[in-house]
């Protein structure tokens, strides 16, 4: 296969908005101007009378030929709080945020659509809000579901090992609280697809910016009522995804107006809809007491995560479960006596809560790293010294962590050590002392964390299936299928060199196949592209391989141990000279295979179809319910220089020191690395989702929604280390979330540490200029700290 | 270049009855005069359904966002084709820069570099790359945004903009040119043609500083400008403007009077950095508190001083 990036960078992509097909319809949300409003009527005839307007849908349509979309996470069993919503891709009786969609416009084309979308009359009446996450609480707050009790949507409650047992141990306990701002992931294409419905064999297809076509296939059938065999999703190019493009909703009006006019339909998302109208992530705020030795040795934790998850999590987007790796994840590298974690959830009138690079994850790690920070200074240690004490070693892997997590593998000392000797600590401590005279204020960072790669959870739909089929076609070129879509993140070129070595080819003979619903799995999230699917297709190619040898065996007459598999060729292990090219030995196994040239045994058990599907599960998760199977490390240390006059940050250095176990492709993780750091920036300085008191969303575009441009980006320099993971195929980890993890919270810790001289707790963030200089400000006003 | 002024019957102010993500273009007719004469005659014929546009670099995402809504059909006028427009002339002690010359032909302009080197500095930091392709400053101007970035330097230069309409030729000081946010001086039939700028002279030196809550492609959230002229150890004359600070771009007259015929010491540029942030009353929006650009001002002036001065020695 020619590799991606050169017929993206030659403008050969073929992206959602590129799709073009033979008398294509546009399709144009209409979206509510109000937060939280019942809807009194809909009037669409000025719109209809429009020439060029085909048709416009509104909830009543939707609710008249479709069902609720299908939940996609449901733990109402286990005694917690677990709400669920029926709610449909378009409401028909209220709104419950600031753009969501009221209707829906089919034109000719898409200029059309948008005149026609604000042509479409609805008579609202506005209700009360239950705008952020302390109104939507409160006693008698407004209800954004009327059928609920109230507006907790999820309330988790976990104890892990024995927390009343760690406080008793301890010798001193401390509080922490920590903020994180609303935010979503930006990725460069929003969401998009075409849907083709056939009236005439009742099938339907798209195609589009689908993170994950297998799962999006069945809750788009689901909400038709179309039986999943009769719909197939395909992925076109993806301009990333992060996690956002996993869900389908406005993608199932695209399917109905498709099934209602008979036409294709195109539907292109505008970067504000996507910002107002597309999902939402952190949001949360910790509080929290850990306890801890004298000596520095950590015991244990008792906290609560409050997350504003905007509108119901568990239909449009999947994040209500997110939680739940939020409670476990502060158990991070260490080793602790007990936890005592709750999660809330709380339903308000913004936009819904989805996945987002970090997926709760990143949030426990976030936190007890900004704790242990604390407890760090509280006892007067370095941040290396308490981590040092802390860590679980390298000779207790596999270690069964008192949350369940199986940690696989990995030396978190030398991860810890190799970015400190790389980021000079002692020159920049030393710096920043002589500069402190001088009216300057450098700022050193330090975090280290594991992040939970691969998932599996019961109980929903990311339950770890997974699929792959590697076969070699006639003229001896290989497909390669799997559930990891192309998002951007190397999931072709990774699997490409994956069934390239062991088949003994050159990759340019490899082509990994664009992904389909035909093909089962929940797709690239949570970092398993480099767990499941890879796992399956390295199984696959293995299995292939066997074949390949004992065919090539029977054929050249030489035991299976003498067949030499090697750039494109096989051959005697003793007679490289009797080489045939893989494109000879296909050609034989398809259609001239015997009865003379192969094994008759191998004739009756049609081994000779150089083709094999397989799966893989997690060899851990089955007995030990931990809902990841590989835990990549990272170290992340910044040095900073905050501006205390104006309260800018500038990054002056970054160091990132990453274990992903068994490296595919470094170019794939070298660029997760840089991307994810930058995101972290992004949420440490800047970016921020903001509603107003009427509930609606403030930044609606890049020039006030900001994230950080080249020029922002810091120098980052990168190493390696390669402990292999024992529990997936190839040895490799998932690692696409812990850059993103690391960086936002080494930025927090490190502008912390340059305005040490103000005692100032950096807890809310983005740490915008604005921030940092109120609470400058404050501290020089010797006012108590708000933030 | 376009009068965003509230009365216009074309435009309605921004009345979201539905949230459309991107809002559809009004029906247009398209115009590129060549000739002075044809663009006065296009203005004149189409009155309040026209508007004059040059990058289109605001005027685009005005209609697609829906600040800006046009009931009937729209007659673009593009003035970015026109030669006369689009020339850097020096002429004696002026510099005379048209309308639809763009931000990067200013940036690269030699001229500019020379004769108006603060100017430069603010485009420099002024959006993309690819806006400045296609922006001009004289829809920075005409846009008259508290915001523009161009507009501090040429106040402190004290700039002058030609404006054109059937009557001829009429010279305003860009101190008289803005009446309010998204308003100024020009009226229905009038075209901003040139920008004019006094050349920098030798015992002068001028600065620009902004911020926003990012370094790079941002929208300030105060920026300063600041010229003065020194002569035997004393400040001899004093500009100092501001953006984002109130409706309009402005300058602070009190600091200025302030800092004249003063030495250079540090006390004295602090004191009329101080007293600049005290004569401003910002407001509060999205991009930053009023606090903040009190604030932020302050260290901004005196900043801009101190480069100023560090700059003659």
């Amino acid at each position: 296969m020619k590799k991606r990036e050169e017929r993206l960078i030659l403008g050969k992509g073929q992206y959602a908005d590129d799709l073009a097909f033979f008398n294509m319809a546009h399709l144009v949300f209409v979206g509510s101007p109000h937060a939280h409003a019942r809807i009194v009527s809909i009037d669409t005839k000025k719109a209809l009378a429009l020439p060029g307007v085909i048709t416009v849908i509104t909830g009543k349509e939707v609710a008249a030929h479709t069902r609720p979309l299908p939940v996609q996470a449901n733990f109402t069993s286990k005694g917690w709080t677990w709400r669920l919503a029926d709610v449909y891709a378009i409401p028909a009786d209220k709104v419950r945020w600031h753009g969501e969609p009221v209707a829906a416009v089919v034109a000719e084309d898409e200029e059309t659509a948008r005149k026609a979308a604000d042509l479409v009359d609805v008579a609202y009446e506005i209700l009360p809000l239950a705008g952020d996450l302390r109104t939507a609480l409160a006693p008698g707050a407004p209800k954004v579901y009327d059928d609920w009790e109230d507006n907790k949507q999820v309330h988790l409650v976990f104890d892990f090992g024995d927390s009343e047992k760690a406080f008793a141990m301890a010798d001193q306990v401390l509080q922490v609280t920590n903020r994180e701002g609303r935010v979503t992931g930006v990725p460069i294409e929003p969401r998009g697809c075409v849907g083709m419905y056939d009236t005439k064999n009742d099938t339907l297809e798209m195609w589009g910016s689908f993170q994950t076509p297998f799962l999006s296939r069945h809750n788009i059938a689901a909400t038709l009522g179309v039986p999943e065999a009769k719909v197939k999703i395909n992925a076109v190019d993806i301009g990333g995804a992060f996690g956002l493009k996993i869900h389908a909703w406005k993608e199932n009006v695209v399917a109905l107006a498709s099934k209602l006019t008979g036409r294709a339909v195109k539907w292109m998302e505008p970067h504000r809809d996507f910002m107002a109208t597309g999902p939402h992530q952190r949001d949360v705020f910790w509080d929290g007491t850990i306890a801890f030795k004298n000596d520095g040795t950590l015991l244990g934790l008792k906290a609560t995560v409050f997350h504003d998850l905007g509108v119901e999590s568990t239909n449009k987007g999947i994040a209500a479960l997110s939680i739940f790796p939020a409670c476990s994840s502060p158990t991070n590298m260490y080793k602790w006596v007990g936890m005592h974690v709750e999660g809330i959830g709380t339903v308000t009138n913004k936009s819904f809560y989805c996945a987002y690079r970090g997926y709760g994850k990143d949030k426990g790690i976030k936190f007890i790293e900004a704790a242990i920070n604390q407890v760090a200074k509280k006892l007067n240690m370095t941040p290396e010294a308490i981590r040092m004490k802390n860590f679980i070693q390298p000779d207790e892997f596999p270690y069964h962590q008192i949350n369940n997590y199986v940690l696989d593998s990995g030396d978190y000392p030398a991860v810890l050590n190799k970015a400190m000797e790389m980021a000079d600590l002692d020159f920049y401590r030393k710096r920043k002392k002589e500069l402190t005279g001088q009216d300057r204020y450098l700022g050193i960072g330090l975090v280290t964390a594991i992040e939970p790669a691969g998932v599996a959870v019961p109980n929903c739909q990311m339950g770890g299936i997974t699929e792959a089929r590697v076969l070699i076609t006639p003229d001896g070129s290989v497909e390669v299928h799997s559930d990891r879509t192309e998002i951007g993140q190397g999931a072709e070129i990774s699997h490409a060199t994956i069934v390239a070595d062991i088949l003994g080819m050159d990759m340019a003979h490899i082509h990994v196949k664009r992904v389909t619903s035909d093909f089962i799995g929940q797709g690239p999230l949570s970092s398993r592209g480099a767990v499941y699917p890879a796992s399956a297709v390295a199984k696959a190619a293995k299995l292939l391989r066997k074949k390949v040898v004992q065919c090539a065996g029977s054929l050249m007459k030489i035991p299976a141990d003498q067949v030499v598999l090697e750039k494109g060729y096989i051959y005697p292990a003793n007679a490289p000279e009797k080489k045939i090219s893989y494109a000879q030995f296909a050609d034989k196994m398809f259609f001239f295979p015997g009865p003379r040239g192969l094994d008759p045994e191998i004739l009756k058990a049609h081994d000779h179809l150089l083709d094999v599907t397989t799966t893989w599960y997690s060899p851990t998760t089955p007995e030990s319910g931990s809902s990841y199977t590989s835990f990549c490390v990272s170290a992340d240390i910044a040095v900073v220089e905050v501006d205390i006059d104006t309260g800018v940050t500038q990054i002056v250095k970054y160091v990132h020191v990453h274990d992903a176990g068994t490296i595919i492709n470094a170019q794939v993780v070298d660029g997760q690395i840089q991307g994810g750091i930058v995101q972290g920036i992004g949420e440490a300085l800047y970016e921020s989702l903001n509603y107003d008191e009427n509930g609606q969303l403030m930044n609606t575009s890049f020039s006030n929604y900001l994230i950080p441009t080249a020029v922002e980006a810091p120098d980052i320099e990168i190493a390696h280390l390669e402990t292999p993971s024992p529990f997936s195929e190839t040895g490799s980890k998932g690692m696409g979330e812990a850059p993103i993890i690391g960086a936002k919270a080494v930025i927090l810790d490190a502008i912390e540490d340059a305005l040490s001289d103000f005692s100032i707790r950096v807890n809310d963030a983005p740490a915008t200029p604005e921030k940092v200089r109120k609470w400058i400000r404050q501290a020089t006003e010797k006012k108590p700290v708000i933030s | 270049m376009p009068d965003n002024s509230a009365g216009n019957n074309a435009m309605k102010n921004s009345v979201m009855k539905n949230f459309i993500g991107s809002r559809a273009m009004p029906d247009l007719v398209y115009h590129s005069p060549k000739e002075m004469k044809d663009l006065l005659a296009l203005v004149d014929t189409h009155g309040s359904s026209a508007r004059v546009v040059a990058g289109c670099t605001d005027f685009i995402p005005s209609i697609r966002t829906g600040r800006w809504c046009f009931d009937q059909e729209l007659n673009l006028i593009d003035i970015s084709k026109m030669p006369a427009l689009n020339q850097i002339e020096k002429t004696d002690d002026v510099l005379k820069i048209g309308a639809g010359v763009s931000l990067t032909r200013i940036l690269a302009s030699p001229e500019v570099k020379v004769h108006c080197p603060v100017l430069a500095q603010a485009v420099e930091q002024m959006a993309s790359l690819q806006v400045r392709n296609t922006a001009t400053m004289g829809g920075n101007i005409c846009m008259a945004s508290p915001a523009a970035d161009t507009v501090p330097p040429l106040l402190v230069s004290d700039a002058w903009v030609i404006i054109r309409d059937a009557g001829g030729e009429h010279k305003v000081l860009l101190t008289d040119f803005f009446t309010g946010p998204g308003r100024s001086v020009l009226t229905q039939g009038q075209v901003l043609t040139h920008i004019c700028i006094p050349v920098k002279k030798n015992n002068e030196s001028a600065w620009f500083q902004k911020i926003g809550t990012r370094t790079a492609v941002i929208i300030s959230v105060v920026s300063a400008a600041v010229r003065v002229s020194v002569s035997n150890g004393i400040f001899e004359t004093a500009r100092i403007a501001l953006g984002s600070v109130a409706p309009t771009p402005v300058r602070v007259a009190a600091a200025e009077q302030f800092l004249e015929g003063k030495p250079l010491d540090d006390q004295v540029i602090t004191e009329c950095a101080r007293m600049a942030a005290h004569a401003i009353s910002p407001i509060s929006d999205l991009r930053s508190s009023k606090e903040y650009r009190k604030d932020v001002a302050q260290t901004l002036v005196k900043r801009s001083i101190f480069a100023c001065r560090e700059a003659l020695k």
